[in-house]
This record gives C-alpha cells, structure tokens and sequence, in this order.
C-alpha cells in the first residue's frame, strides 16, 4: 500500500523536499530516484488511484464475460472518439483512458491525444517497446542543421540506460549495431518460423539490414521480485503477475518502500508557483479533481512529468511578471517544436510453406528491423533525413482474419475457421519526425475545462520530409517481404491522424543556449534552476526508437544531479 | 444480379456529388424497427445455426449466439446496418415460403442451406473502393451482419473458444516454432 496523503492541514504538511507532478513512466522514476536518494517527496496525480493489482478488474476476464466480447463498441465511436481510436483500447481496457467529453482540447489540424489520467498514467497501457537513442541521434540536429543541437551526447546517457534497464527488466537480443546500441538485456523471446525466414532473407537480400526480436519490457524470468511474464497477451489490462513494467509494479513500490514519498490522486496541478524576489520555483497550486478545492504544496526542487502536452499547458499557463508567457519560457521555445512518431505505413504478405507449424503462447512484442537509412554515406537518401524503424510480427491467420474473407457458412466454414490458417507477416514503422517550430501546444485564450483551466490548443502536421519518408516506407517493406518470397504482398498506409503513435515530445526542449531552448544538459530549466521537464517535452528531436526507455534515462540522471546540487546547496 | 450491383456501385461512388432516391436514403437511416428485432429470436437462432452448426463440437445455439447477435443488432450497430440487418431478416420467412412452402425454422437443413445461400448472394459487400463507401454509407448487408455477429459470437463464447478452439488463459511461456499436431485446432486468443 502505497500512503495517500488526503487532509491538507498547516503548511508544514504541506511541504516537502521534492514535488514530482506526473506519476507515469517518467514521473514513477523520479519518485524512485528522489525517495531513494532521501528527498521527502510529493506525488502529484491528477487521475484516480490505481494500485497494482487490486485495480486491474479485467486482468483474468475471458472474453465471455465482457459484454461486447471486446469488439469495437459503437458508443465509445462516438463518445470517446479520440481515445477509442487507440488500438488496444477496448472493453478490457478502457479503465485506463481518459473520457474525450471529460478532457476535451482544440484541435486547430486533427491530433489525436490519447491520455490514461490515473497512478502509472500510460505506463499501464504503453506498448513496452524499448530501444536506445544512439550517437547518430544525438548529432543529427548538428551535423543537419536542423533546430537546435542536443546539448548530451550518448556518453553522457549510456550509463543511464545502463542503470534504468538493470531495474526495468528488458528481454532483447544484442546485436552490435553501432547506430542502434545494445542494452542490458533479459533472455529475447524467440522469433517464430516465418519471422526466423524472413530475418534470414533479410540478412541474405541486404548488407545494412537486419531483423531482431522486439526489446520489450516483458520480463522473460523473475526481476526484481516481478514476473516473470507468463505470454498471455494481455498485458493492457494491467498485469497480476507484474510481468511488464509499469510505475505501478517498478518504481512507484520502491519509492513507497523508502518511507519517502507521498501520493496524492486526484490532484490537478494548475500552475508552478514562483518566487521573483529568489528566481525559484516555491511549489505548485493543486485543484482537487472532485471538491475543486485549491491547496498549494511547497518544495525545495520540482520536477514536471505530467506528459509533454500537460507539462507545456501547466508552464504556459504559470503567468508572472518576470514570465508572462509561461515560467521559464524567455526562449518563447515553450509549445513549440511539437512532434510525434509517425506510423501506420508499411506491408503485408502471405507466406506458402511451413503449414506443418506453429508457435504455443502468446508473445507480447513483435519483431524490429532497427533503420537502416541515412546511417551511412552508402544509405543516403536524397528525399528524406533521417530514417524509420520497422516493427512486424509474423502469425499464422486464425479465425478472425479468416471469416470475412472466407465464402459460405455450414460446417466447412466452420472446419476452416478452428484450424490455423496461412502464415502472414505485417510490418509497419515508426518513423522520425522533425521538430518544426509552427508545430505547436498553445493555451485557448477563452475556453476553459470543468477546472476552469485553459484550455490547450494543438496545431500539428506533417511536412515534405515525412511524406518522402513514408513513401520510402511502404515500398522498402514491400520489397522485403517480396525478396523474402511473400506472395500477394500489399502497401498500406492508414492515414490516422498526427499522435496516434502516442509518442508526443519536443515542447520543452533541451539545448546548449538558453536563448533557443528551455532545458540544459541535464533538464533543468535554464531560467528557474530547481525546475526539472524530464517527460517527452525535453526532447530536441525525436528519433525513431519508441522514446520512453530514453524518459526513464534522462529522469535519472536528472534526479542525481538535481540531489548533487541540493547537497552543494546550488538548489 | 451483377447488372444491378455494378448499378448500385456506381451510384454509391458518385453519391457525394449526385443527390440520389431519397426513398433509398430513408429506408437506410429510418428508425430500425428493434421490437420486431426481440420478436424473432427463434429465427435468429435458426439462422446462426445454419451459419456456425452443431457437429462434433457444439453449434451456435449451445453456445449462446443467437443473444449475442441480438444484443449487438439492437445495441452496437450503425443505424444503416441496422435496417438492412431488420430488413433482410423479413426477408426470410417470405423467400423461404415462396420457394418451399414453409417458413425457414420449419424448412430442412438442405432449405435453409439454399435459402442461405440466396441471402449470401444478395447480399455480397463490393469489392475495393465502392466496397467502402457501401460500408460508411448504407452499412453492412444482413448476410455480412448475421455472419459477422455468429462468428465473433460463438469463438468468443465459452464454448465455442474452449471445444472448437484451443484455449489457455495462462500459457506461461512461449515457444517459437512446434511441429503441428494432428487435429490441431487454431489459438483461441491472439
């Protein structure tokens, strides 16, 4: 059990070491990192609590017993349009998303913003998929010329990633590509017989190519006093078995273990409290979600976590005289630079061999093929910068790929719909956006939410580099999967809208010149120094690796220094 | 039949830019007729039967479908698809007496079979882009429907993914590669 702080009494209750506003990936490791280090720490949540476990009700559902058998319900469509749009939302789900009529924001071009407002936010329903940033990643802005430099290198992260995944628990296989580093891995889950074809052919038809198994934060043996997983496939419910990480089964227990931390649901930050006479942050103002009631908490360094669209509305909307375009904003680089991974691209095919095979479990990742454009002087391409990473599975067609497209009915359909059908192989990728300034999160001047909080406009979209690259996308998988020997190999793009990859980031950037960038070398906010943004908002690019494994990274190291400089009383 | 189709298809296509029968246009989005719907369970039942039937594992019936469909029809469908799934369902009875002098619970199996197959015939989606504006615009036919609902109905029901499957809630591991066993029946759960 984890202490929830509920009566506000004297100020003295009011006031700890640390605030961290946020409690899902990132928000959970600062928690970790601050409990342990010492720091009396407050947890901000604005959503429910949701304790491991206990709060999972559909983790041992059968699909008898959901309503809907967890087909795509026609009233969430409508209500709940923009969550619902998220693939593993559904009835076993749906606990763990936000209401769109609850939470509405203005979408100036369509964005879709897909949020999980309770204890462990998204880490609850994220896909697990952990990849490192490498050196290329971090010098692309540079060497390009494109918005601003990193202002780390991956020196500077890699003992992080080290330390972040010795905790995590992540399954992978080490590869030695020097682009795309390996990690410390758990035992990989294994490849099934058409994705061991396919990685072979893909090894055979190209030099800068090849395919691995998915790095997931599925814990292949026991970790850490979780796990380990037990391969249901269903880990979007939240896991009883702990066998994923979440903040709710890794950090948010430890950090309530140290007798440190404070947990507070229930609580929206509405602004970051500011002191001008001492240029410090002093604590943040909280509206109880349910009585309105507004309380302020009080500490010596604050660290946002609150998601990067959250984090850009709670600094924009934390007006001063020294800062009334939002604290810590004098490089009015606040909102900007939005960006998100775009997806839906890539391939299909059927595979004719291996009938007299099949797999037993279910996996809970899929396989990478890490990018293998731009990386070198041989793999330059005119079109684009950058790259994209694909992401596939290969499974044999059961019952409900098959009854649409299978004529009839009777007992043949039947026949035909229990056994398993041909092997196929999806794949699509994830692809690097670039930050572009008119990308923007701003704050309605007017309309406000049930909080009486502005509310946060988006306005977002894709340029030329990402339609040159999306091109590239469909037809690179395609011509894979042909090499490969697929047979009625089909392009598809699904035009979703922009943040349907949930990988939203860039807001809040870091960088070297405090004039073009919000946050220094180790997130900290070059205008209000006990200020750390360790969540999506910090990124200066995007990469194309699923971000989150680099959130928990960056808030580590943020965390020890932010300590560091207490201890040398810079803070 | 194909002329009729290929009609229809060119129509739905052009039916952004040309106002087409409004008498069509209400028959699709009237308000479904769902009384009528709660009244033919019988019916339903009989017809998901002859989709999902009773062989050496159990049929649609035993496993509980025909509420399923029922539910969904009423509760989770488009308005469209609705009416074309109301309509086609008082459709039945009138083609299975005009062709066999009975109503289609009364007919054999062979019958229904035939009467089935009429109804699968009529109601074929479009393939490719008119397929898709049919979807958005008019909904699915009652074959497409009453196929649909059974199928997702009966493998998620208990019965149909314990015995017509092969179903482990918990498998505890994964193994890549297993030689086929004879028999073999398909994964319950993805």
């Amino acid at each position: 059990m984890i202490p929830i702080h509920s009566i506000s009494k004297g100020k003295d209750v009011r006031t700890f070491d640390a605030i961290v506003v946020g409690s899902g990936i990132s928000g959970g490791w600062a928690a970790k990192e601050l409990c342990e280090q010492g720091l009396k720490t407050l947890v901000l949540e604005r959503g429910r609590n949701v304790e491991h476990v206990i709060d999972y009700p559909t983790a041992e559902k059968n699909s008898w017993e959901f309503p809907y058998r967890l087909s795509s319900v026609l009233q969430d469509r409508q209500q709940n349009p923009v969550q619902s749009s998220c693939p593993v939302y559904n009835e076993g789900t749906k606990h763990f998303f936000v209401n769109d009529q609850e939470h509405p924001y203005i979408q100036e071009k369509p964005f879709s913003w897909i949020r999980g407002y309770q204890v462990g936010g998204r880490s609850l329903t994220w896909a697990r998929q952990c990849y490192r940033l490498g050196e290329m990643d971090f010098e692309a802005n540079a060497r390009e010329g494109i918005a601003v430099d990193w202002p780390i290198r991956y020196k500077e992260i890699e003992p992080w990633y080290d330390y972040v995944e010795k905790f995590v628990g992540i399954s992978g296989q080490a590869e030695g590509l020097a682009h795309f580093p390996d990690g410390q891995f758990l035992p990989p889950m294994e490849l099934n017989c058409v994705e061991k074809h396919l990685k072979q052919q893909v090894s055979r038809h190209y030099k800068d190519r090849i395919l691995t198994i998915g790095r997931v934060a599925n814990l292949t043996r026991g970790w850490n006093g979780r796990g380990p997983c037990q391969h249901r496939n269903l880990c979007n419910r939240g896991c009883p078995f702990g066998g994923y990480f979440s903040s709710n089964s890794g950090t948010l227990p430890v950090a309530a273990a140290t007798g440190n931390l404070t947990l507070r649901p229930d609580s929206i930050v509405a602004e970051v409290l500011y002191d001008e006479q001492r240029n410090r942050a002093t604590g943040v103002r909280v509206i109880d979600a349910h009585t309105q009631e507004v309380t302020d908490y009080f500490a010596r360094i604050i660290f946002l976590n609150a998601s990067t669209i959250a984090t850009t509305s709670i600094l924009l909307n934390s007006v001063s005289h020294r800062f009334p375009n939002g604290l810590g904003n004098s490089s009015d680089q606040i909102g900007h630079n939005l960006m998100d991974h775009f997806m839906m691209g890539g391939a299909q095919g059927v595979y004719e061999g291996f009938e007299d095979q099949y797999y037993t479990g279910r996996r809970p990742t899929g396989f990478y093929v890490p990018r293998f454009r731009n990386i070198s002087p041989e793999t330059q391409r005119k079109d684009y910068l950058r790259g994209f990473g694909y992401q596939g599975r290969g499974e044999r067609a059961e019952w409900g790929d098959l009854y649409r497209n299978t004529a009839g009915f009777g007992e043949s359909l039947k026949e035909t719909l229990t056994k398993p059908g041909p092997w196929n192989v999806v794949m699509g990728a994830w692809g690097e956006t670039l930050p572009y300034d008119d990308n923007r999160v701003m704050l309605d001047d007017t309309a406000k939410d049930q909080w009486g909080l502005p509310l946060v406009r988006i306005n977002f979209k894709y340029r030329e580099n990402e339609f040159n690259m999306r091109s590239d996308i469909k037809d690179s998988a395609a011509e894979m999967l042909d090499r490969a020997g697929f047979k009625k190999v089909e392009k598809f793009y699904f035009d979703q809208p922009p943040g349907s990859a949930i990988h939203e980031m860039g807001t809040a950037r870091m960088g070297r010149d405090p004039k073009t960038s919000v946050l220094n070398a180790f997130n900290q906010m070059h205008d209000v120094k006990n200020v750390y943004i360790t969540d999506g908002s910090c990124m200066t690019s995007s990469a194309c690796q699923n971000p989150s494994l680099t959130y928990m990274a960056l808030t580590a190291r943020a965390c020890t220094h932010a300590v560091s400089e207490m201890k040398k009383l810079n803070l | 039949m194909k002329r009729r189709q290929a009609l229809l298809g060119i129509t739905l296509l052009s039916a952004g830019s040309v106002a087409f029968s409004s008498y069509k246009w209400l028959s699709w989005y009237k308000k479904p007729d769902l009384v009528y719907v709660h009244s033919q369970k019988e019916l339903l039942a009989a017809l998901a039967e002859t989709i999902i039937p009773t062989t050496d594992t159990p049929g649609a019936i035993e496993a509980g479908v025909p509420d399923f469909i029922l539910k969904m029809v009423v509760e989770n469908t488009m308005t469209a698809s609705q009416n074309r799934f109301i309509d086609g369902l008082k459709a039945v009875d009138p083609y299975a007496i005009n062709r066999f002098g009975k109503p289609y619970v009364k007919c054999t199996r062979d019958q229904q079979n035939e009467v089935m197959r009429h109804f699968e015939n009529a109601g074929k989606p479009f393939e490719g882009i008119p397929g898709k504006v049919e979807r958005k615009l008019i909904g699915n036919s009652f074959f497409t429907t009453l196929k649909q609902y059974t199928c997702v109905g009966y493998f998620t029901s208990r019965l149909g993914a314990t015995r017509s499957l092969a179903y482990v809630f918990t498998p505890g591991g994964y193994t890549g590669c297993v030689p086929l066993i004879t028999g073999q029946k398909s994964w319950a759960i993805r």
